[in-house]
């Protein structure tokens, strides 16, 4: 094996492993998704070139892996109960982390074409370019899920109550820390 | 505060949480599986190209 495609294949596992927990919503099928991307990874690895994008690659190695084992099963594709940590909810008297576990519960209830889409951009760091290259679909698509879910994020977020979601929120959050 | 701004100032703020969310996963230590599987691989790759070498010795 190139040292190089090893070395650079473990600095995308952390992302890896971010994307899928939220493709999936359950840290340990996570877990599996990222085993099995790694290994067809590295079973075709003669088939991506050096220099070009491997974490676009290996994005899109387990995002079809994950839409392959969701056809097969025919499963719900998320399991919201398990989104993220379970363990963030243990601790209520962490304004921060309380905070992040409205969010969760409002991102697990997006579709899931709409959360992979705000997921790849706006927290993967990809174009918009790149996500539909990877999605296989027109960028426009990619742009109208982004909105649709960054909306529906804001409802879902508004619903479950101001108080803790406008600015003096933030302003309290930040002087517990 | 104008509509708009409120709407941006929410907006800021939905991108932060997905960012501290999905950076929260991403900056976890690497779970030992990971790299033990990688080891592996790379071992039985080794073990398959010098046994490769032996049967087709122009590549």
């Amino acid at each position: 094996m190139d040292k190089d495609f090893k070395k650079e294949l473990l600095s995308h596992l952390g992302s890896l492993r971010a994307f899928a927990v939220s493709l999936c919503g359950n840290r340990d099928r996570a877990d599996d998704l990222v085993q099995e991307t790694v290994v067809k990874a590295w079973a075709k690895h003669d088939s991506f070139a050096m220099g070009t994008n491997m974490k676009a690659w290996l994005f899109t190695i387990l995002r079809n892996e994950f839409y392959g084992q969701m056809r097969k099963s025919g499963r719900e594709v998320s399991d919201p109960d398990d989104y993220f940590t379970n363990n963030m909810s243990q601790h209520p008297e962490q304004f921060g982390k309380l905070d992040l576990v409205d969010f969760k519960k409002a991102l697990a209830q997006l579709p899931d074409d709409q959360r992979e889409a705000i997921v790849l951009v706006g927290a993967s760091g990809f174009s918009y370019e790149e996500a539909a290259d990877m999605c296989d679909c027109a960028v426009g698509t990619i742009k109208s899920r982004v909105n649709r879910a960054r909306n529906a994020l804001q409802e879902i977020l508004d619903v479950s109550g101001e108080g803790d979601y406008g600015p003096d929120a933030i302003s309290s959050a930040a002087s517990l820390l | 505060m104008n509509k708009y701004d409120d709407n941006a100032q929410k907006q800021d703020l939905i991108t932060e949480k997905l960012k501290a969310l999905y950076t929260s996963v991403q900056e976890e230590e690497i779970p030992d599986r990971f790299l033990k599987m990688l080891d592996q691989l790379d071992e039985a790759e080794k073990a398959m190209s010098a046994g490769n070498q032996d049967n087709h010795k122009d590549g």
